[in-house]
């Protein structure tokens, strides 16, 4: 009887994990090679950091950043949208870096950096491309973002 | 032989270990920072000049599994550090830029500022490749250049 009843534990741990597994396996950051951006931003603009690919979806699976400090503080927004730099765009993450204000010469850089574990951090969706938001005055964004579009 | 409670022991944790075998194996047929040991080299930079990380080996890819990088405050010229690959010596054939030019901000003396720190990757994937027949290297710029770290590869 105790033998059945961890059996059936087993079991039970086993559909778990395998569930879990299904999961994971279905993540692109998770499942594939990534392929990586440089980003080197130098305007209050929207960049394009990769483009739309028919109805492929990018999967962000980490980036760093360094945002220089501006006498209006620089900050870095991560969206997405249609068109060549993301028309109509949508906020997927805050706006990093969003602080220092004063001048470049006297204060340190702002890194931001996340992911890179094999896991999807966030999702420009079906048919969109993925963009960066720059704001400030002097501005200086420098970085990489680690991706998979499928 | 056993007893009960060995056997099921036993078998649960059988099980246990397939069901984690089979996760492993969806990763490791796919990500070379996932599935192998992974290398280090030490990054110590103190001029503004291209330095070779990681030399080419034949047709050999190098996948980036991590970095982590100080980048020290100088005068006039902020110090930054930017990844590039290539072929020749220091990367300097067929050149392309693989980060953009971490750190760039601090102008101020190296006495009167932090140091900036930039760290990425946790070494289980890859955030970018240098490919096949190519070279990693580092671009250094700045005045009182301090740029120091460690870089974690899987080359293959």
């Amino acid at each position: 009887m105790r033998l059945l009843a961890a059996l059936l534990l087993a079991l039970l741990f086993c559909n778990a994990a395998h569930a879990q597994q299904t999961v994971r396996g279905t993540d692109p950051c998770f499942a594939n090679l990534p392929t990586s951006v440089s980003v080197n931003i130098s305007s209050a603009t929207t960049t394009s950091v990769v483009s739309i690919s028919g109805t492929k979806v990018v999967y962000v699976c980490g980036f760093a950043l360094t945002i220089a400090p501006s006498a209006t503080a620089d900050t870095a927004q991560f969206e997405y949208g249609t068109g060549a730099a993301c028309s109509s765009p949508t906020a997927l993450t805050g706006t990093f870096g969003n602080g220092v204000t004063v001048a470049a010469s006297s204060a340190i850089a702002q890194t931001v950096a996340h992911g890179g574990a094999g896991g999807t951090l966030f999702v420009a969706p079906s048919g969109t491309g993925l963009c960066i938001l720059s704001a400030g005055s002097a501005v200086n964004i420098q970085g990489v973002v680690t991706y998979v579009q499928q | 032989m056993f007893s009960n409670r060995v056997l099921a022991i036993i078998l649960a944790t059988f099980a246990l270990l397939t069901c984690a075998q089979a996760q492993e194996s969806i990763r490791s047929a796919n990500d070379p920072c996932f599935a192998n040991l992974a290398t280090s080299a030490s990054i110590s930079v103190s001029t503004g000049v291209t330095t070779q990380l990681v030399a080419l080996s034949g047709v050999q890819a190098i996948y980036v599994c991590g970095f982590t990088l100080t980048v020290a405050p100088s005068a006039t010229t902020a110090d930054t550090a930017q990844f590039e690959y290539g072929t020749g010596t220091n990367c300097g054939t067929g050149t392309q830029v693989l980060t953009g030019s971490f750190g760039a901000g601090v102008t101020v003396a190296s006495s009167s500022a932090p140091t900036q720190v930039v760290d990425y990757g946790k070494g289980t994937e890859t955030i970018f490749v240098a490919p096949s027949g190519n070279a990693l290297c580092i671009v250094t710029a700045g005045n009182t250049v301090n740029v120091q770290g460690v870089v974690t590869y899987v080359q293959q």
